[in-house]
């Protein structure tokens, strides 16, 4: 036998493709062969290497790149997102600190569409609401759900017609509590934030740390439908260790 | 694997059949399932973390574009690791070209030290030697030892994913096999000359 049909051999043996006359002719090979020993060795040591490979964990905003090209691509619409902007006036932010959007007064009723009947909403695990402003986030509340708060609609089915007003829920899941999470929301063009008194607001982007708890964590986000189209809105959380997207996709179609 | 894989199938076929009607957010689904396999494959073909995101991203767009001609001749996995070693290819060709092979000059003037063995057991580096060796193994061989080896595909896919017969596949794994460890053995990542252990080894 020569070395290289050996070597061939060598290769399929590892995958259990071998005849046992094969088997034996190599065996006979390799007794006499000391290079064909070596490349033995060194091919099981390979091959326990390549089986312990790991591919690298997808690069960050890996989810959101393709999600941005993808809807570009689906809707003929770009949803890029607006120019980082500091969030100098976080009035809005009332709205929706202090156990939610009911203390909040007038201007929160305005501003929930998607009030469901939840008295017979099943139990859940309390959930700890975000304020998404700096200076606001250490006044998370956690509180049960369905005290008068916007439910959640389907995923499928948000929908506003322009002008609308609603509040979208973006929920972060951590597996452990994280303190000093960095929190981004990201608005697209289509939709604006909408602030006390139902005044809208130019922030698209706003960043600031919050603790988050084991479970379900959300931010609320009170928006205005302006644009037709269908709508992307991104949460991120960073912290050591923990990083996570959450989204929501919102369909504005004509009023 | 045959019923666990038929119904993966299954299920990705009712995506695809549903985005095929226009609808985004299945494709998505589809997509987000596979973003791993994709990247993953993207890494060893290309050798480079950063470039695989690029390679792995282009791939799922243009799969998106092209999903129209997808007639669920191979599984949809197949049919969309196809796009990404064609994407992979094109940029090979493209002015990319020149970077890679700069690049691959570059190991090999300088081959990666003979590592001591606490480094030999850093994962990562293992990864990254792996990698690089990979990186200089001719593309149809590495395309195969890559999903044969690293990501653990049948033949059968294999063989769908590269457009070859089984057999070439099986011949291209022994071949690639090889090679690789040839040039494993020549950066010093295994053998006798890593660890100066193996009496029975290259000492003479």
């Amino acid at each position: 036998m020569k070395c290289t049909k050996a070597r061939e051999l060598l290769s399929d043996r590892h995958n259990g493709e071998i005849s046992p006359r094969a088997a034996a002719g190599l065996r006979r090979h390799l007794k006499g062969c000391e290079a064909c020993r070596e490349a033995t060795g060194e091919l099981e040591e390979m091959l326990q290497m390549l089986g312990s490979w790991s591919s690298p964990a997808l690069p960050d905003g890996f989810d959101e790149a393709v999600h941005e090209r993808l809807s570009a691509q689906g809707q003929g619409q770009s949803l890029e997102a607006a120019p980082a902007s500091a969030v100098s006036r976080p009035m809005w932010s009332s709205v929706v600190r202090g156990g939610g959007l009911v203390a909040a007064g007038a201007a929160a009723v305005l501003l929930i569409v998607w009030v469901t009947s939840t008295s017979n909403s099943t139990p859940a695990p309390a959930t700890r609401i975000l304020c998404p402003a700096p200076g606001h986030a250490k006044r998370a509340t956690t509180m049960a759900p369905g005290i008068g708060v916007a439910a959640r609609p389907p995923d499928s089915a948000r929908r506003l017609r322009v002008g609308q007003v609603a509040v979208l829920v973006l929920s972060i899941r951590a597996e452990a509590r994280q303190s000093d999470a960095r929190l981004l929301v990201v608005l697209p063009d289509g939709v604006t934030l909408v602030g006390e008194g139902a005044r809208d607001l130019e922030e698209k982007r706003m960043e600031w740390t919050a603790s988050l708890d084991r479970g379900v964590n959300e931010i609320r986000v009170p928006v205005r439908a302006r644009r037709v189209g269908t709508w992307r809105l991104v949460a991120r959380a960073r912290a050591s260790g923990f990083r996570t997207v959450s989204e929501t996709r919102l369909v504005v179609t004509r009023s | 694997m045959g019923r666990e894989r038929a119904s993966a199938e299954a299920h990705w076929a009712a995506l695809v059949n549903q985005a095929q009607q226009g609808d985004v957010e299945a494709f998505e689904r589809l997509a987000k399932e596979h973003y791993q396999t994709v990247y993953a494959f993207s890494v060893g073909l290309s050798g480079d973390p950063t470039e695989a995101a690029d390679i792995a991203q282009e791939s799922l767009i243009k799969a998106f574009r092209k999903l129209g001609s997808y007639r669920f001749a191979a599984s949809f996995r197949s049919w969309l690791l196809q796009v990404t070693r064609n994407t992979f290819r094109d940029r090979m060709r493209s002015h990319l070209q020149q970077r890679y092979k700069l690049r691959r000059l570059a190991e090999r003037t300088v081959p990666l030290s003979p590592a001591n063995p606490e480094q030999a057991l850093a994962a990562k580096q293992t990864s990254a030697q792996v990698e690089s060796a990979l990186s200089r193994l001719e593309p149809q061989f590495r395309e195969v030892v890559v999903l044969f080896d690293l990501q653990g595909f049948a033949y059968r896919e294999i063989a769908e994913i590269c457009g070859v017969p089984m057999g070439t596949v099986k011949s291209r794994l022994r071949r690639g096999r090889d090679g690789l460890r040839r040039l494993l053995v020549a950066d010093g990542v295994i053998g006798s000359r890593r660890s100066g252990d193996d009496d029975s080894g290259r000492s003479r």
